[in-house]
């Protein structure tokens, strides 16, 4: 099976080729060697190990991205203590047509550090495979409250059904959760994917993720990534698949001094997919946002169908918001559009609801919670505590 | 001939008007490379003062220093020290047709200049390489205290008003090519109106690259003082040559108080040349700037007109069409900065791409806390006719206040069976249906120029795009 490198960003045009920034890069020693000795050492399966061992020369080439740096300097990341079980760990399960899955779709992720950290620390991942035709129903993932390495692969085969809630609780401050996953949609497949990802302080979250939908399958993933940490997520929808149709709707809710740098990818490769990336957010105090989502329609995509709109809604004068809506096109049969909105609650909106009794705080913080309906609708109509509790987690930091 | 080998002829045929050279004037010096001493030389020249000698030496330390820019174009095929830096002409400056050598002012008469100024202009300055050949303004308009002479002559006359404007929009260290720039400027405009003055026709100025592997530095400041108005008119072209020939001007743009000035850029550079152009206004309070800029020529650009709201209430427009043809690679787009309340700004940016060309639209707007009210679009269009060309469309939108409306919107796609077949049924063949779309999705910049210069380039757009899609 062949590798597919997934750059995140194309930059050439026939003889052209386009300038990207390249970050500057630090090398810092945390005993990683022997720590990545260990792990091997103590691994069960030799095809997983076998694949690690692999990557490790390439994870040692390249230094931390100085633009993107993270603290090593926390209790989780001394030596020894990462590559701690943290939650599930059945991908140390994971047979030879995982990984061989795991090969092919290989990408950059948030940053290709981060991503290769991921695989090569694992301290949990979910290796979750469907049966053809199966509707394995609603899948639960959870996380410890400790630091995270996390390597999963979803794969879904053809004709199956899954629903899957990842939950990442954020009870605990100063955590660095870094987690690599991969879904694999196969033909007519069909995968719901909602992410709730609590950030606390001092936290540091990347999530490097990479989906690709075959013929006739279907996509949703919605994400909320809510609190006072660092979050960076990366996501690469690759329509590989004619007819192929995607969701996404990632959600932010930015509070104290947040920082959430969200970027996702739609790659059109397959003709009459259609993939709609609808981001949402809500930014108060000290915090800042910046949501890039890109629509890439390779050539050969015809009839493809992109749309890709973000909305951010500022409840302070000191917020941040930075959006970079793109669009790259090679094909010129297509209907690619996209759209963003920044803005605050109008005066009008207020007045309405006050009128109607409720306080000046109240009517925005209800303003607020309708931007997160899609999600709190999904979740009630699959597991109405975890709905609830995700209601009453984002309506405590507005 | 296949389709595309057919854009390919129409595009050069497009182009012969543009298209021919000249001998080199008997009179010129030919300067090759970049190194101080050719700096020193160029402003000894131009019996600059110390000052200016002093700018350019400290700006070409900064560039020898400075990176390429980390986005954009690719530019390592470019060596500047291959590049014929300043071309000193040895025949004096004109205000007269009839005073400029015979081979100059052939150029210009072919490419219309002298008969634009009769007919339509308020007052013309015409660079031909390094220099600027002739400057001309109205009596009546000079007499109301406007100053319009190529910026050497008002580093000479006007040291105060220069040296107050020069480099206060950009610095040499905003990036490679203003340091650059700054280093090795020659020619450009200076333009002064005084306060309330309305200038009621454009003044124009045309600069023309006439040898291979030249490059033109020049540099342009426009100061419109308060209550003023203003239209000035650049355009651009060059023969083709198979060497690279390299373009790096510099505009800085004051809009004081209440003043209004647009801004028409028609860009039809040669298609073997590098256009990296800079060019910003600062705009101040209740003031206005309209950018008007079509972008059709080069082989490879980097341009994104920028506009610094400092003043309460001050308005940025920019409507910006451009076409990439075949070995065309054009990064273009607009900057905004809203520093103030109550700013606002609109922009509408549309680009057509054929024949394999690139067209990429790079936006930037910023909206600062301090820009309380403040209210901004950008719209960005992009018609691909052809299944061989690209459009990229990234703009970036920072806002940092609550207190804001900001709107973006972008669209890409062809020229629809539906929208022919609309035509068609009323009776137009392919080709008119496809030629009045195309025109229709350019109309707002077009109208946005002087009649005579709309015109010309609904005839350069009928030969570089309605017999290529018929």
């Amino acid at each position: 099976m062949n590798t597919l490198y997934a750059k995140t960003v194309r930059s050439g045009h026939k003889n052209f080729k386009s300038v990207i920034h390249e970050p500057k890069r630090v090398f810092e020693s945390y005993s990683e060697e022997e720590v990545f000795k260990k792990i091997v050492k103590e691994s069960k399966n030799t095809l997983l190990s076998g694949y690690q061992q692999k990557r490790f020369d390439e994870y040692k080439e390249i230094g931390f991205p100085l633009f993107r740096r993270i603290n090593l300097n926390r209790p989780d990341f001394k030596a020894g203590n990462f590559g701690k079980p943290c939650g599930s760990n059945t991908i140390s399960d994971i047979d030879e047509q995982g990984i061989e899955l795991i090969k092919k779709y290989d990408f950059e992720g948030t940053d290709r550090k981060y991503l290769l950290m991921a695989e090569l620390f694992s301290n949990c991942g979910y290796y979750i495979k469907t049966q053809d035709d199966q509707d394995a129903g609603i899948i639960k993932l959870w996380y410890d409250d400790t630091s995270i390495f996390e390597n999963s692969l979803f794969s879904l085969k053809p004709g199956s059904k899954a629903v899957i809630i990842r939950q990442i609780s954020g009870n605990y401050s100063d955590k660095l959760r870094n987690g690599v996953i991969r879904a694999i949609i196969e033909r007519n497949a069909e995968l719901v994917l909602i992410n709730i990802i609590k950030t606390a302080k001092a936290d540091s979250i990347s999530e490097s993720g990479y989906f690709s939908l075959s013929e006739n399958s279907r996509l949703k993933v919605i994400e909320l990534s809510a609190g006072q940490g660092k979050f960076v997520s990366n996501y690469v929808y690759s329509m590989d698949g004619k007819n192929s149709v995607l969701r996404s709707a990632p959600m932010f809710m930015g509070s104290d001094e947040s920082v959430s740098d969200i970027f996702h990818t739609v790659k059109f490769n397959a003709p009459a997919a259609i993939g709609v990336l609808e981001a949402k957010g809500v930014l108060k105090d000290r915090s800042s946002c910046i949501f890039r989502g890109t629509l890439d329609i390779n050539k050969g995509a015809f009839d493809a169908d992109g749309k890709e709109s973000s909305f951010t809604l500022s409840l302070s004068p000191h917020a941040r918001m930075q959006t970079i809506p793109g669009l790259l096109v090679a094909e010129n049969k297509v209907n690619a559009s996209h759209a963003a909105t920044l803005g605050s609650i109008s005066e009008d909106k207020l007045y309405y609801m006050m009128n109607r009794g409720f306080s000046k705080a109240q009517a925005k913080k209800l303003i607020s919670m309708g931007i997160f309906d899609e999600l709190t609708e999904a979740l009630d109509s699959y597991d109405k505590d975890i709905a609830q509790e995700t209601v009453d987690y984002v309506y405590s930091i507005l | 001939m296949s389709d595309i080998q057919g854009m390919i002829y129409d595009l050069q045929k497009g182009q012969e008007k543009y298209d021919f050279r000249n001998k080199q004037a008997a009179k010129s010096m030919v300067i090759p490379g970049l190194n101080e001493s050719i700096i020193r030389e160029i402003s000894e020249s131009k019996r600059e003062p110390q000052w200016m000698l002093e700018q350019r030496i400290n700006a070409f330390k900064i560039y020898e220093t400075w990176h390429e820019p980390n986005f954009g174009v690719d530019l390592s095929d470019v060596d500047l020290s291959k590049i014929v830096t300043y071309i000193h002409p040895r025949y004096k400056k004109a205000t007269s047709w009839d005073d400029v050598p015979l081979e100059i002012k052939d150029t210009f008469e072919k490419l219309g200049i002298p008969q634009a100024e009769r007919m339509a202009l308020s007052g013309v300055g015409a660079q031909y390489d390094s220099e600027v050949v002739y400057h001309n303004i109205k009596t009546e308009l000079e007499s109301q205290g406007i100053i319009f002479l190529d910026t050497e002559s008002a580093v000479r006359n006007y040291p105060d008003l220069v040296k107050k404007y020069f480099m206060k929009a950009f610095s040499p260290s905003n990036h490679r090519y203003s340091a650059l720039n700054n280093a090795i400027w020659s020619g450009g405009t200076f333009l002064y109106i005084p306060p309330n003055v309305d200038v009621k026709l454009p003044l124009q100025a045309y600069f023309r690259m006439n040898n291979e592997g030249m490059g033109q530095f020049e540099h342009s400041i426009i100061i419109a003082d308060e209550g003023s108005r203003l239209h000035f008119v650049e355009g651009c072209s060059a023969p083709y040559y198979n060497a690279i020939n390299f373009h790096a001007g510099m505009v800085e743009i004051f809009v004081k108080k209440g003043a209004r000035v647009k801004y028409s850029t028609i860009q039809n550079w040669s298609k073997n040349t590098y256009n990296l152009n800079s060019k910003r206004a600062i705009v101040d309070q209740d003031g206005v700037m309209e950018w008007v800029t079509g972008s059709m020529g080069s082989h490879k650009s980097m341009t994104y007109p920028t506009s610094i709201l400092r003043g309460k209430g001050a308005k940025n427009e920019t409507i910006a069409v451009s076409f990439a043809g075949p070995n065309q690679h054009l990064d273009t787009g607009s900057k905004v900065f809203m520093f103030a309340p109550y700013t606002s700004s609109t922009v509408d940016s549309r680009s057509i791409s054929l024949g394999g060309g690139w067209s990429f639209y790079r936006g930037w707007l910023k909206v600062d806390e301090r820009a309380k009210g403040a209210k901004a679009t950008v719209r960005c269009n992009a018609l691909m006719l052809d299944n061989e060309s690209r459009s990229d469309t990234i703009p970036l939108i920072e806002v940092f206040t609550d207190d804001a409306d900001v709107g973006h919107e972008a669209k890409v796609g062809r020229i629809s069976d539906e929208q022919i077949f609309y035509l068609m049924s009323r009776g137009m063949s392919e080709k008119e249906a496809k030629s009045i779309i195309v025109r229709g999705f350019i109309e707002p910049f077009a109208k946005e120029l002087p009649l005579e210069y709309a015109i010309e380039l609904n005839r350069l757009l009928n030969l570089e795009v309605e017999s290529t899609i018929g």
